[in-house]
């Protein structure tokens, strides 16, 4: 078999584009509030179906990922606003439990809903790939995925680094009653990370969407996962950590993937994470107290 | 123990004075730490808060700036009753307090924590001058205006501390031990600075010492704090030359 | 209506005996106070519960069973919640573990031609091994890390576990899973009991042992170490304890718990598959642990009564009422797995101390107020 090197690298880059963005989305909330969203895949999930039936309705691909975005928002402003504000922040594991009742409300809606059948997601770029002479190299899709992904990002830096809200919500984040003391609005900081979180989450699964089997309730689960396992390798301190694992990350998956079927990228995942926390587990990066008690 | 200053100001049918405390009573959970502390602080002067450790000083401070909450009494800025006004409401009042300990945020840089204390009153261009003036008033910041928080000396973070506080424009600052671990000589400046701000811009200034001498040295007032209860609150010199009160309360 | 209350009568005989950390400090029945003492009122109460099993019929002693199952896993996860502070969303994984190391000893020994007790025993006792040593190897990767790290680590798991069955799928018969031959009810019982209610009589012991071994393992010095580190790792290291060998140990322990659980539903199911231990099923189990009270046995009774009850009750609901076929096939599961996602969300941030807390504190009321009048 001749191995398309090339095109199996730009493809596993482009998913690892989206496993680094689903991942800082999880980095913005646990930033923002210290809190792991292991609700994450379920919200993106249901603004992905919202982006489903916009596109569907009006034949257009941009309006359904505007619609992700937005209804991404909403969902986090909803969920921090309804939900999370209410819970005990002195037990560190009742976050991640509401968390999980939430997926379990969100998925077993949407299965209520809408059924639990596949249904293919319109990609707006074909995904077989650009060849220059007889070597596939990587697919249009892939490529607008990486311009997304590449313009999130930088979007996302700029907004930290260079705005006053930006400002207002790091500091919000590591130095809370300071940053009450200079007048930050510390519950409005937590309800936007919420926010920004969510609809970057949205928007990250509604491109890996595609690329997979389908919409479908749990569509995110597994996507929810590698982040995670990102976020683990990387750092949830680290957006820096989130990206450059992320992209590692993707690039090995795709090539598991290509050589030892598809079912198996799951197996991978977890050899990965026993791998890493058994051999390293402070972790590739630094930020080791984030995660050890 | 009567408050002869207010007590005078009112019969001299004076405007309030911007900050008037009433029978302040507050505390952590059940531990009652004010007792009815009453005090005022005119516009433009600056009132010394002195007093044994644990005596309740930084305790008034963290009620005075909302971050603690009042179980009885009243404080009253300004003429308004603060009762209601969250904590990051207050700075936008004019309140701004400088907690002991130099809380200079450790992951943002110089700069971005001096913009902080500016950020609420959103015009980025006026806020660039504030920080450029807070510059010129601390030029030891000037040359760390990239480093972050945890990689300044104990000194430095102060200064951040106190820059910070006079970029967000404040009528009334709260100081908590500006001098701790502090040299001498950085102290003179900035209290020489702090008195320049006053005179130019009318700031008032509740301040917090454990240096008596030297906190009565600047301010007009000086209110002894013993145990939760206000027992002296007098012109600064009565004060320095009342020799029984020093002996008994400020220990020289 | 009977089901409920025999079944509720059972559980409540195995809870009798058992430690509650949430009412430690108050007078406690003399009667509990010794391990012999425990292991007394544990028996009664198996025999109270194998008598009920006489009252139901084939598919209650069923459902019975699954219960009995679930126990086994809601005890081992409330512990290890309760008292170490470990979070674990891959408790279905152990339970699968056990599951088939059921499912391929229990095979080999039949198509060896072995019957009678060995057959019955030695597969439980290798699917508790297999599912403790998977617990070692877990806990240990696990154990540095703190709790959302850990719950990741669980989750993804859990989600590999279809992908482990379908890989080896010569071995673990891919999604279909494994047929289990397992030893039927001894010869002299066949004529006076049917195959449901031994197959209760078993599952029913096994929930037995691990109520027993867990609250034995609560009130050791192991316990105790399990929640000085839970409450302060920095402390309990400087007073002479491992924190990584005391967490890896409570996670094997509660993993070798949920393999027995595992194993029983492989025993009374006659099947091992990965359906049946999907990521819905693990995280039914946290909302059985959170629901009855964290930490604490009897509450993980209730949570595993609630998991089997519950989601009949539904069912008898959607099916009464008149809906078209469409709405019940999205309904059948989903409306289950809705209802116990929201009760998770509520308990958690309105009643953290689930059933068992509401029911100590009423005892608590009931108590005083008895004194009371009789003080008067
Ligand atoms: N967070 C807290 N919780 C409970 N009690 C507190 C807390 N902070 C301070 N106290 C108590 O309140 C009392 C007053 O403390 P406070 O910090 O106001 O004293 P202080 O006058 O500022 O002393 P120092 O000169 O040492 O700074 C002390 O008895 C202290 O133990
Ligand atoms: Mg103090």
């Amino acid at each position: 078999m001749d191995v398309p090197i090339l095109l199996l690298a730009g493809t596993g880059l482009a998913r690892g584009a989206i496993f680094a963005a689903f991942a800082l989305a999880l980095v913005l909330i646990w930033r923002a509030a210290r809190i792991a969203n292991f609700a994450q895949g379920a919200m993106a999930t249901v603004s992905c179906y919202v982006a489903f039936h916009v596109t569907a309705l009006t034949g257009n691909y941009w309006l359904g990922l505007a619609a992700a975005l937005v209804s991404g928002a909403v969902l986090g402003w909803v969920v921090e606003r309804g939900v999370m504000r209410f819970v005990d922040r002195s037990n560190p594991l009742a976050a991640v439990i509401v968390a999980i009742g939430l997926v379990m409300v969100l998925t077993s809606t949407l299965a209520i809903a809408f059924g639990a059948d596949y249904r293919p997601m319109p990609a707006p770029f074909p995904r077989e790939p650009i060849r220059i002479g007889d070597v596939a190299v990587i697919s249009p899709y892939s490529l607008f995925v990486l311009a997304v992904v590449a313009v999130l990002m930088l979007a996302l830096a700029l907004l930290f680094t260079r705005t006053g809200v930006g400002l207002a919500m790091r500091a919000a984040a590591f130095a809370p009653e300071v940053s009450r003391l200079n007048g930050v609005r510390v519950d409005r900081m937590r309800t936007l990370g919420w926010t920004l979180s969510a609809a970057v989450g949205g928007l990250a699964a509604l491109l890996v969407i595609p690329t997979e089997l389908g919409l479908n309730p749990h569509a995110a689960d597994l996507l929810f996962v590698y982040a995670f396992t990102v976020a683990i390798v990387g750092g949830l301190d680290s957006p820096v950590g989130a990206v450059v694992a992320g992209l590692a990350i993707g690039v090995i998956l795709t090539f598991v993937t290509a050589f030892a079927g598809a079912t198996f990228a799951p197996i991978a995942i977890v050899v990965i994470l026993l791998g890493v926390l058994l051999v390293r587990p402070q972790g590739l990066f630094a930020a080791r107290e984030a995660r050890v008690a | 123990m009567t408050d002869t200053l207010t007590a005078t100001a009112r019969h001299d049918a004076q405007p309030a004075a911007l900050l008037e405390v009433s029978g302040l009573v507050a505390g952590y959970g059940q531990g009652e730490v004010l007792h009815a502390v009453d005090l005022s602080v005119p516009a433009g002067s600056v009132v010394a808060v002195v007093g044994a450790n644990g005596a309740g000083k930084s305790t008034l401070l963290r009620v005075l700036s909302g971050l603690l909450p009042a179980a009885a009494g009243t404080v009253r800025f300004d003429g308004d009753d603060l009762a209601s006004a969250a904590v990051e409401d207050r700075i936008r009042r004019g309140i701004v307090h400088v907690p002991e300990g130099r809380h200079a945020v450790a992951e943002l840089t110089v700069d971005e924590n001096l913009r902080l204390g500016g950020l609420w009153r959103g015009d980025r261009r006026e806020l660039r001058a504030d920080v450029d003036a807070a510059y010129d008033l601390f030029p030891a910041l000037a040359a760390r205006r990239t480093s972050h928080g945890h990689a300044l000396s104990g000194g430095e973070r102060q200064m951040l501390a106190i820059a910070r506080a006079l970029v967000a424009h404040p009528r009334l600052l709260l100081l908590d031990e500006p001098s701790l671990g502090l040299a001498p000589r950085i102290v003179a400046e900035i209290l020489g600075t702090l008195a320049h701000l006053r005179a130019e811009r009318g700031l008032a200034i509740l301040l917090v010492e454990q240096n008596v001498r030297s906190a009565l040295s600047v301010a007009d007032t000086g209110v002894v704090l013993n145990l939760g209860s206000v027992v002296a609150a007098r012109p600064s010199a009565a004060l320095l030359d009342d020799e029984q009160l020093r002996h008994a309360y400020l220990g020289f | 209506m009977t089901t409920t209350t025999t079944a509720a009568r059972a559980a409540d005989a195995g809870d009798a005996p058992m430690p509650s950390p949430a009412d430690a400090p108050g007078p406690r029945p003399r009667f509990t106070a010794t391990a012999r003492g425990r292991y007394a009122v544990a028996a009664a109460g198996l025999v109270l519960a194998i008598g009920a099993t006489f009252l139901l019929d084939p598919y209650r002693n069923y459902l019975l069973s699954l219960a009995a199952a679930y126990v086994c896993a809601t005890a081992g996860l409330t512990i290890l919640i309760g008292r170490t502070g470990q979070l674990s969303l891959g408790h279905a994984a152990f339970m699968a573990t056990g599951a088939y190391g059921f499912a391929l000893t229990s095979n080999a020994l039949a198509e060896a031609g072995i019957e009678g007790p060995v057959l019955l025993l030695v597969p439980f006792l290798v699917a508790v091994i297999a599912a403790t040593a998977f617990g070692t190897l877990v806990g240990a990767a696990g154990a540095r890390l703190h709790g959302p790290y850990l719950a990741g680590l669980t989750l993804a798991i859990v989600l590999a576990l279809p992908a482990v069955t379908s890989t080896f799928s010569g071995l673990l018969g891919g999604d279909q899973g494994l047929y289990v031959r397992t030893e039927r009810r001894p010869e002299v019982l066949s004529a006076v009991i049917a195959n449901e209610q031994w197959q209760a009589w078993v599952a029913l012991v096994a929930a037995a042992i691990v109520l027993v071994l867990l609250a034995q393992l609560g009130r050791s010095p192991s316990g105790i170490r399990m929640q000085a580190v839970r409450d302060d790792t920095a402390a309990a290291r400087l007073s002479g304890i491992d924190p990584f060998r005391v967490k890896v140990q409570a996670f094997a322990i509660s993993a070798g718990a949920a393999g027995l659980g595992g194993a029983v539903l492989a025993y009374v199911t006659q099947a091992a598959s990965p359906g049946a231990y999907g990521l819905s099923f693990s995280l039914f189990l946290l909302v059985a642990v959170v629901v009855g009270g964290t930490g604490t046995l009897p509450g993980a009774v209730w949570g595993a009564l609630l998991l089997v009850l519950l989601p009949e009750a539904i069912a008898a609901v959607t099916d009464a009422l008149p809906l078209p076929d469409d709405a019940v096939s999205r309904l059948d599961g989903n409306l289950a797995v809705l209802i116990f996602g929201a009760l998770l969300v509520v308990i958690m941030i309105a009643a953290p101390r689930g059933i068992q807390g509401a029911l100590v504190a009423l005892r608590g009321r009931i108590r005083s107020r008895t004194t009371r009048t009789t003080s008067t």
